[in-house]
């Protein structure tokens, strides 16, 4: 370790100018803080709406050296009622790509690099090198995503949601508190409600918009327009007919009810988005400090809840579960292994076995592709490129025994340089 | 209690019960929950008044049937929270007894908060 006097000092810190001396004054004052941590530092942000911005916001201005934008949405005019960095923005422009734009002006000394995608489509390297993740978003099955990542790599992730007047805030801790696999959820999220539950008769009064929004699609091969009232009124007649055959004893649906629920959007308001993403960025801080080796106050690894309707916090203790399945005991074992991008998979049952590992040589072990949207099976005579593996690719590998146990195991693909 | 009191409630009880027995359950006797009966509080962290309410469960109550009923005495649509248990947020699909709720445990009703 370096010892240098500039090292301790925020005021003559050599990585900032002098430009970001005058800008941080004031928090160079803090007692505890140092700068050149977060100037050192690389964040994270997945999701750049209500949440996403506000933190990136906060994040810039606190002078975090480089901040990952990932969001695959693009902008609506109905974010600006929250979304402050789309300010100046066109409708239908990429929401990471404006936010890096608006933060570069916002904080000219620090890094921004945009991402319009999915969080499967993110290099993985950028997942292992990263010092924490922000989760600001709106689907439970990305944030399942991001905690695979968050667990597999080690990281610290600082999840955040709203719902109406409430909000949460939760910082995973490796090895301190739990996953969001700890808790056995086996329940559906509304946006991923199979298309098999709505065959046949439907079986909830909701199911009859829904079917209605379905047969609007099947003729035009896209979802009714809200703002069209015949559009939105073909499927509302569609789904009023099944509510007089299935559920005569209910009201029929009123055209409000069909827009709200054609397009659906959870209330938001900038107060409550603000105050979840405002905790989330304190926690950030401080855990930047930490992970530098620098100590300012604790995080909490307590799951908060805020009730903006009575003013009131409350506070979940979440220890890990032993049983989880990702973050337990029993969770499946990390190999990794280093390979120049030539190598074929097919390699990879050599190196498993010098490792102890033990397989039928009739029943080949699988190889998952479990970082891609769509999760595939990878060919074993396709070399790591053919197979799409990127660097720090997680692989899931299925069909192995070790001391005659079943075992699972995830292979992380470490691309050799050889050159 | 003064002894006017008790005399007044005591009519009002005898009336309810011969209530009680003329009501017949729509539930399939086989699918009534069974178990051990025990007193959990119900806490709410969401709503205008967050409160508290003490109710007799059975242990193999299934969560769901519990946040309908937990749903009406809270006056909250039973998809804006889940019920939570010593960090472990109950999946609907479960009963109590997963979750070895014991008797005089609290489950908090905490909210839906997915939005971003």
């Amino acid at each position: 370790m370096e010892n240098k006097s500039s090292d301790k000092s925020n005021f003559f810190s050599e990585v900032l100018s002098a430009d970001e001396r005058i800008r941080f004054d004031r928090q160079l004052r803090l007692p505890g803080w140092n700068q050149k941590a977060l100037k050192d530092s690389t964040v994270l942000i997945v999701g750049v709406g209500g949440l996403g911005t506000e933190i990136a916001k906060n994040l810039a201005m606190a002078g975090v050296g480089v901040l990952h934008l990932i969001d695959l949405d693009i902008i609506e005019h109905s974010n600006l009622n929250r979304q402050i960095l789309f300010y100046d923005a066109e409708e239908g422009e990429p929401k990471s790509k404006v936010a890096a734009r608006t933060l570069k002006k916002i904080n000219p000394h620090s890094r921004y690099f945009w991402h319009y995608s999915n969080l499967e489509d993110v290099n993985p390297e950028i997942y292992a090198k990263a010092d924490l993740y922000i989760s600001g978003l709106d689907s439970v099955t990305a944030r399942n995503e991001l905690m695979r990542r968050a667990v597999q790599f080690k990281k610290p992730m600082i999840d955040g949601g709203t719902a109406t007047y409430y909000g949460h805030v939760y910082t995973y801790l490796p090895n301190v508190n739990s996953c969001l696999q700890c808790d056995p959820q086996r329940e559906r999220e509304r946006e991923t409600l199979a298309a098999c539950t709505l065959v046949g008769i439907p079986r909830k009064r909701s199911h009859c918009l829904l079917k209605g929004q379905l047969f609007f699609e099947s003729k035009h091969n896209r979802p009714p327009d809200t703002t069209e009232m015949d559009e939105v009124k073909i499927a509302l007649d569609y789904a009023n007919d099944l509510i007089k055959e299935h559920f005569p004893e209910t009201g029929l649906f009123t055209i409000d009810e069909a827009v709200k629920m054609i397009d659906q959007h959870d209330p938001t308001v900038i107060s409550i988005n603000a105050v979840i993403a405002s905790l989330q960025t304190q926690e950030a801080l401080k855990l930047l400090h930490h992970l530098k080796g620098i100590e300012l106050g604790v995080v909490n690894p307590e799951y908060l809840i805020y009730n903006g309707l009575v003013g009131k916090f409350f506070y979940l203790e979440k220890p890990p579960n032993k049983k989880c399945l990702l973050c337990g005991d029993n969770a499946p074992i990390i190999e990794e292994i280093e390979l120049p991008r030539s190598s074929t998979l097919d390699m990879l049952y050599p190196i498993l076995k010098q490792r102890g590992y033990h397989f039928d040589p009739e029943f080949l072990p699988s190889f998952w592709l479990v970082d891609k949207k769509e999760m595939s099976e990878a060919k074993r005579n396709n070399t790591l490129v053919e197979a799409g593996i990127r660097d720090f690719e997680t692989i899931y590998v299925t069909g192995l025994t070790k001391n005659n146990e079943e075992k699972d195991v995830y292979v992380r693909i470490l691309l050799k340089n050889t050159k | 209690m003064s002894e006017e009191f008790e005399e007044l409630s005591f009519d009002e009880e005898e009336e309810e019960v011969v209530e009680e027995t003329e009501i017949v359950s729509k539930t399939p006797s086989t699918k009534t929950p069974a178990g051990k009966k025990i007193s959990v509080y119900f806490q709410s962290t969401i709503g205008p008044t967050p409160k508290q309410e003490k109710l007799v469960v059975a242990t193999e109550t299934p969560i769901s049937d519990l946040k309908y009923t937990v749903s009406q005495i809270f006056g909250l649509p039973p998809e804006e929270f889940h019920l939570s248990h010593a960090g472990r947020t109950c999946d609907p699909d479960d009963i109590l007894e997963d979750y070895g709720v014991e008797d005089g445990d609290t489950m908090l009703l905490i909210p839906v908060s997915t939005a971003g």
